[in-house]
């Protein structure tokens, strides 16, 4: 910590902004973090057991499917251990997983959907799979989602972050090496083109 | 603010991303403006919402029990699995080797099976007229044709 009143009132800065940010996930995020100098089996059990549950529930809604989600996020701590910046400490870790969450769940839901027409199945899920009875305003949503699955990849990754990952603007700029004002135009125009694709796919109540 | 500024900040005011003065001008906007009003109201009925979803019990005991550390890191050191080497590998032209492989296959028996039939001194098929000689089609005189007289109507060996 520097001399003088300027460093002093970086620091505070520093901690005021440190402390707004500062939810449990933040901090328990930075516990990981430095523990992973030492005992990086340890920081890896620290960040599956915060973040486990949350990628569950995103990679569930985008997949209605339990026993699916608990795969992808095998999948997802698996990138994690090895991806070689993922201690670093300018790495974005809560939004990375969600990334690599969204990506791959959306993925599978197109393939399987593929699978499905290809094998001229009715459209729920492959028998021995474990389907979410509860999903409320379900069918809706679905409908939803297959618009998504057709945007450009720039627009449908953003929209996955945002509205399937929650992070903020600046958290997806950060997270894709975006400005902020392309990860509004991107929003803008995925928001727009659902719109059209729910249209012309016929969806009522809109 | 122009409908055509607004419409690009109504999905970031939507959002809860835009400052508050900014905010301000988008809503005075919408005050005034029916058909952005329409335009927002569009967005706002398409809106991404994932329904909320409680986790069962045992579905969180399965979780818990597939994210073990332990499980997961001896997973992470097994060499990943390797596709295909690929020929040429980027986006656009991606051909596992396997498939080209395949391909020259192919293409090598079909080019073997063409020439095993082709003999230089097969005639090709064509019409034949009664001296078993070819009739460019052009001049085929289907009014004047007589079939040969086989019984089967199969044409007769030349």
């Amino acid at each position: 910590m520097g001399d003088g009143p300027k460093a002093a009132a970086r620091a505070l800065l520093k901690l005021v902004r440190s402390e707004d940010r500062a939810t449990a996930s933040a901090r328990a995020d930075e516990d990981a973090r430095r523990l992973a100098e030492t005992d990086p089996t340890a920081a890896y059990a620290r960040i599956i057991a915060l973040h486990r549950e949350p990628l569950l529930r995103r990679a569930a809604t985008i997949l209605s499917d339990w026993e699916e989600a608990i795969e992808i996020v095998q999948e997802v701590f698996i990138k994690a251990m090895r991806e070689q910046r993922f201690f670093d400490a300018d790495f974005h870790r809560r939004a990375w997983l969600f990334r690599v969450a969204s990506n791959l769940s959306i993925n599978l839901r197109r393939d399987r959907q593929r699978h499905i027409r290809l094998q001229k199945r009715a459209s729920p899920p492959l028998t021995g799979l474990d389907p979410i009875e509860s999903l409320i305003g379900g069918r809706r949503h679905e409908q939803i989602l297959d618009a998504i699955e057709i945007l450009p990849d720039d627009q449908r990754e953003v929209m996955l972050l945002r509205y399937y990952g929650d992070l903020s603007y600046i958290e997806i700029s950060d997270t894709l090496g975006i400005k902020l004002g392309t990860v509004m135009s991107r929003l803008s125009r995925g928001r727009a083109e659902l719109v059209e694709v729910l249209e012309i796919l016929g969806v009522e109540d809109l | 603010m122009n409908c055509v500024d607004l419409r690009d900040r109504v999905v970031p005011w939507e959002d809860g991303e835009l400052g508050p003065s900014e905010a301000l001008l988008v809503e005075r906007h919408l005050d005034g403006c029916a058909s952005c009003r329409a335009f927002a109201d569009r967005l706002a009925s398409t809106r991404p919402a994932p329904p909320p979803l409680a986790v069962p019990a045992d579905v969180l005991a399965r979780l818990a029990r597939a994210t073990d550390v332990d499980l997961l890191a001896a997973r992470a050191r097994e060499p990943e699995h390797r596709a295909m080497p690929r020929l040429f590998p980027g986006r656009r032209l991606n051909v596992p080797l396997g498939a080209l492989l395949l391909l020259l296959l192919a293409a090598g028996s079909v080019g073997w099976g063409l020439s095993a039939w082709w003999r230089p001194d097969r005639a090709a098929p064509s019409l034949a007229g009664a001296e078993g000689g070819t009739i460019p089609v052009e001049q085929f005189d289907e009014a004047a044709y007589e079939p040969p007289a086989t019984p089967n109507g199969d044409p007769a060996e030349p």
